[in-house]
């Protein structure tokens, strides 16, 4: 074990960088035997996976992988331009997110703001931790309890418009209906985890400002007006661009566990496609080439959101 | 304090905050009585807010199934061990690269930050994974999810932050690294460790998509699988249809959510009190 370092060590030692870099290592060497099992994993499970989407531009067979397979250029793409259930998927992927974040946006603004004009704490606290719970609950188990609640003939909210003389709304099966549906359920979910931050910001308010302002004469919603909520101006543009950059990411869990086919038509996004496609008859460069058109429009808003970020925030990105 | 007047705007706001919170517990509250009661008294009742009846049944028949208790086990194993591993790796992780002045810190950044922008996608993973041999093997489903990139960035983030004095404190005093890890920075960083530890715990107890793609033994379904199969009505999950005919399927399937639940809504108190401080420190950059 006593040659090994050396052996690396003498023949690369003429240039300065070089040297510079060795006796870093060697002075380091307890870090970089530990950083060297998370390098392997993220080449592994995560690079090697990310070279596999040259099959979308392959024939991909099994027999001969990623390098002997048929390269046949953009075929998969353009077959997939030319399917109308992927465009539908497509355009969906887009409009549910849409409403997604110009519904979902300012409800944990509201949340926040009403809570923080609670002055009892015990109460506070307690609605506070109530209202992040259903963000850990999966929706495998929030389906399993919507589909019962929201259910036309026997659900609990039915029956409850009805006992208002209100009709019955088919929230799981109507077409038109089931988008909100899924942008109210997930409203449900995230609120009160959405609404930490905010919160969070609206504590580091100084309390001056408000002693002043009431020493002014201010009523509750001119100090919510002008300090609060231009205090929150930064961190809502931080989020919703954050949000925005999300759009492709977030919702599969939810839409694969809630639709059915009666709602395909407004409720099919790219990911529910892939995984019902696989699920029958996968061509599996197709898919990839699916999977790699969500991927890639995801990065582009992530990285324009981003450089958005750093724009109003002094230079200061995400990431 | 001065005493300040409950008016008007008051009781709107608690009352607005008492609805919030009813609609919130509602959903969990009434498949909780739902589990609890017999066929009659479900299907008697439209909003299944007072318990008419209290049997135990439905959870006799859960506990009955040996598939449930197996998926229950194999999710505690997969829950303890999947968290663990990436708690340790994204504790490694950020704390080699909260460190400054190492020559390769940006590059192993790098690598990692590009996870976070793109990934290969279900085909390529499966892929990867049957030819890892790991088909079938609940490894499949604790592995690849070693290291998020996202988690990893708040404990960088939250680390730099908290240990520039520190750290060079202990180093003079001659703490090794792992010393110096295990010694001072982990003691100082439990908000963002049981932040982000939960976060884990919660991906490998919910985690039902991965384990539908690359398990295809169902004795070892964690339970968020069993439990979707449960609700897709999917035959090929070990429950007699014959027993489901005597039985209520509502109320077992409520008891079934109730029992997935449940190890979630018992840690979580205990570990949300972490929540505001772990984001926030992790959240900014210096």
């Amino acid at each position: 074990m006593e040659a090994a370092p050396k052996a690396i060590g003498i023949p690369m030692a003429q240039s300065p960088r070089m040297q510079k870099i060795i006796r870093d290592i060697r002075m380091n060497k307890l870090l970089y035997l530990l950083i060297l099992p998370p390098v392997i994993y993220v080449f592994v499970f995560h690079y090697i996976p990310m070279y596999g989407v040259v099959m979308a531009f392959e024939d991909f067979s099994f027999k001969l992988g990623y390098f002997g397979s048929d390269w046949v250029g953009l075929k998969h793409f353009q077959w997939l331009l030319e399917n109308p259930t992927f465009r539908n998927a497509f355009a969906n992927t887009l409009k549910i997110n849409l409403l997604r974040i110009i519904v979902g946006f300012p409800a944990p603004i509201i949340l926040a703001l009403i809570i923080n004009e609670v002055r009892h704490t015990l109460f506070k606290r307690a609605v506070q931790t109530l209202s992040y719970l259903p963000y850990f609950i999966s929706w495998v188990v929030l389906a399993g309890i919507f589909n019962d609640i929201l259910s036309r003939d026997y659900g609990a909210l039915n029956s409850f418009l009805v006992g208002l003389g209100l009709p019955r709304i088919d929230f799981l099966q109507n077409p038109t209906i089931f988008p909100w549906t899924l942008v109210l359920t997930e409203i449900w979910r995230t609120v009160g985890w959405g609404s930490i931050i905010y919160l969070a910001t609206i504590a580091s308010i100084s309390p001056t400002l408000y002693e002043a302002a009431e020493v002014d004469g201010a009523s509750r919603f001119q100090k919510i007006r002008h300090i609060t909520l231009p205090a929150l101006r930064s961190t809502m543009v931080i989020l919703l661009i954050i949000s925005v950059g999300n759009v492709l990411r977030v919702g599969f869990d939810q839409v694969f566990n809630l639709y059915n086919p009666l709602v395909y038509e407004t409720g099919d996004i790219i990911q529910t496609y892939i995984v019902r496609a696989y699920a029958s008859n996968p061509n599996f460069s197709r898919l990839t080439a699916a999977g790699l058109v969500q991927s890639l429009l995801g990065m582009i808003l992530l990285v324009v959101a981003n450089e958005a970020v750093k724009r109003t925030r002094d230079g200061e990105g995400i990431y | 304090m001065r005493k300040v007047p409950f008016t008007l705007t008051d009781i709107t706001i608690y009352g607005a905050l008492a609805l919030f919170c009813v609609l919130t517990i509602y959903p969990f509250w009434s498949i909780i009585v739902i589990s609890f009661s017999t066929p009659q008294a479900y299907y008697g009742s439209q909003f299944h807010l007072v318990p008419t009846s209290f049997v135990f049944d439905a959870y006799k028949f859960n506990f009955d199934n040996p598939q449930l208790l197996r998926s229950f086990a194999v999710s505690i194993f997969v829950t303890v061990v999947g968290t663990t591993n990436s708690l340790f790796w994204t504790m490694i992780t950020g704390f080699f690269l909260s460190k400054k002045g190492l020559a390769f810190t940006s590059i192993v950044f790098t690598l990692f930050l590009v996870t976070f922008f793109f990934d290969g996608g279900l085909i390529p993973n499966f892929i990867l994974i049957r030819q890892l041999g790991l088909r079938n093997s609940l490894l499949s489903i604790i592995l690849p999810f070693t290291i998020n990139p996202f988690f990893l960035i708040l404990m960088k983030n939250y680390f730099s932050n908290m240990t520039k004095e520190i750290e060079e404190a202990a180093i003079i005093d001659g703490a090794g690294t792992l010393t110096l890890l295990f010694r001072v920075v982990v003691p100082i960083s439990k908000p963002i460790i049981a932040t982000i530890g939960l976060f884990y715990a919660v991906h490998f107890w919910n985690d039902w998509f991965w384990p539908m793609i690359y398990l295809s033994d169902q004795k070892i379904f964690p339970l968020a699988l069993y439990l979707r199969n449960v609700i897709s009505h999917a035959t090929s999950l070990g429950v007699d249809p014959g027993v489901v005919n005597i039985q209520n399927p509502a109320t077992v399937r409520a008891a079934t959510i109730v029992i997935t639940i449940l190890p979630i809504i018992l840690v979580y108190p205990f570990l949300q009190r972490y929540f505001v401080h772990g984001l926030l420190l992790g959240s900014v950059k210096e």
